[in-house]
């Protein structure tokens, strides 16, 4: 049987909550560094097409391969390897505090991820994207399955912006961090009270606007310090360290997007 | 421990949390909130459900929303209430892995889509019939903005544009569908899990009477055969024959033109 891989990209979104997952599970999977940014999510070696590379809801994010079988979307890997541990704590045994952090981890998906993702690109990703050769673009487009993400690809290099979309995503990111400075004013020292998934979820997305939308952070204190305290954690430590460029927070690859209308 | 269901017609979201109730076998009070007089925004039920919206599950006191947590919450409580064909939620990490991933796309890739037709059709007819400062009367109670918003773009009708990109996501959904039935009987893998109610919920058991122009039976024929299996299980026959207080005028959103 083959070995589990993780193949992810730089520390920083959902790399970056994937890696600390599997660093705070404890279990034994070998890490791959891949370049997102050139499309090698695309192209695994012993990947077959599978529901989740086809799916792709997610965008650019960390893919384990297992048994041939790829399986994405960060939340998910991190119950998974919470899950094949035997339960590490990563999720409230509580059926309720359960729902709650699962419908925390909904709202970072469809309401902050896709909004620094958005902000991100752009900032960071647009230029080396457009800086392509033509071929190389090409044949990155090909090898993605979803419709979807390839569109993203393409508007980035064709340095489509969306004023309305970009008002939003600010809009967004700054509602998040109000939300988690709401959550964390009685006192509590992680977002569900025990540490979990909501945590390295929520953190993995906001760390990045630490630089690019500052502002939305001048007056929460206490979501400063949260973030302080999971800069420092080791397993967060762990993922940082397999960063292979000098600044992780500038690594985007197009990422998240749905439907905005409702 | 009492349950209660606050619910609309057995359809999309509502139907979505019922069926898992019905195949657990869970006892439940069922109090049906009726959308077509705005029910969900008045003020008995945001207090039990600040944000304005169906369903909501009432466990002993305690408030658990939307349908997707709804279900998953229904099996860390009940993980022993299975039907006979298998837990809803598979028991082994990559199953449930699998599972999530199938509800993921659902809920953002097809749930959408489905619900702008839907809106446009039912909501539009109910929003349009309500008398000019009335209905901004009404929105005022609307909790949420961005809920407000799709009210409001409702009345007005959405464009042809947004429709026919909203059918064409719904179309490459299924061809998703009818690819994995290929492979697996059931969405997840071999058994009929929370993944297959979500996406009959909230497109399979509808799509061929909502999209004539699609011709589902002779392009998802796997699908078409899974929707009848699914169809055909007592506990989603139950939740179907439940209350459905449509009036007859306004049964456009899972019917025809």
């Amino acid at each position: 049987m083959a070995e589990d891989i993780l193949y992810h990209g730089e520390p920083n979104g959902p790399s970056l909550s994937v890696l600390a997952a599997l660093a705070e599970s404890g279990l034994d999977i070998e890490c791959r560094h891949i370049d997102l940014l050139k499309g090698a999510r695309h192209t695994l070696h012993d990947a077959q097409e599978t529901l989740a590379s086809d799916m792709a809801v997610e965008g650019e994010g960390p893919i384990l391969l297992k048994d041939g079988e790829t399986m994405s979307e960060a939340v998910f890997l991190a119950q998974y390897f919470d899950e094949a541990a035997g339960s590490c704590g990563l999720q409230p045994k509580d059926a309720y505090l359960h729902w709650e952090m699962m419908m925390w981890c909904r709202q970072v998906n469809e309401r902050l991820s896709p909004a620094v993702a958005y902000l991100g690109n752009l900032a960071c990703s647009q230029a080396p994207i457009a800086a392509l050769a033509e071929e190389e673009f090409a044949a990155i487009t090909r090898s993605i399955f979803s419709d979807d993400l390839r569109q993203r690809w393409q508007d980035l290099r064709d340095d489509v912006v969306d004023a309305a979309r970009r008002e939003d995503s600010e809009a967004k990111v700054r509602q998040f961090v109000q939300r988690v400075e709401d959550k964390l004013a009685d006192g509590r020292v992680w977002l569900m009270g025990d540490f979990s998934i909501a945590d390295l979820e929520t953190f993995a997305w906001l760390r990045p606007m630490t630089e690019l939308e500052a502002d939305a952070f001048t007056s929460a204190p206490l979501c400063r310090s949260w973030m302080d305290r999971l800069e420092q954690r080791p397993c967060v430590q762990s993922a940082l360290a397999k960063a292979v460029t000098e600044n992780p927070k500038r690594a985007f690859a197009p990422g998240p997007e749905i439907n905005r209308w409702g | 421990m009492t349950i209660t269901y606050y619910h609309a017609e057995p359809l999309a979201n509502s139907l979505k949390s019922m069926i898992p109730l019905k195949e657990k076998g869970i006892a439940y009070t069922s109090t049906y909130v009726d959308l077509h007089k705005f029910e969900q925004h008045s003020d008995w039920f945001k207090a039990i459900n600040p944000e304005g919206q169906v369903p909501v599950l009432d466990h002993a006191g305690t408030i658990i929303t939307h349908t997707t947590v709804i279900n998953e919450y229904l099996e860390d409580v009940f993980p022993d209430q299975q039907p006979e064909s298998g837990p809803l939620r598979p028991t082994d990490p990559a199953g449930a892995a699998r599972m999530r991933y199938w509800n993921k796309f659902v809920d953002e890739h097809v749930m959408n889509h489905v619900s702008m037709h839907g809106w446009h059709r039912l909501v539009g007819v109910i929003a349009r019939n309500v008398e000019n400062g009335e209905f901004e009367k009404l929105m005022e109670h609307v909790p949420l903005p961005d809920q407000r918003k799709k009210w409001m773009q409702a009345r007005s009708g959405f464009s042809d544009a947004d429709l026919a990109l909203a059918t064409e996501k719904i179309e490459y959904a299924l061809n998703k569908v009818e690819a994995q039935l290929g492979e697996t009987p059931y969405l997840a893998g071999t058994h009929f899990t929370l993944a297959d109610i979500n996406f009959y919920s909230h497109c399979g058991m509808m799509v061929e009477r909502m999209f004539p122009d699609l011709e589902v039976a002779k392009h998802f024929p796997r699908m078409v055969k899974w929707r009848d299996i699914v169809t055909a299980r007592p506990a989603v026959a139950d939740a179907l024959s439940s209350e459905d207080r449509t009036a007859p005028g306004l049964r456009t959103w899972s019917g025809d033109r």
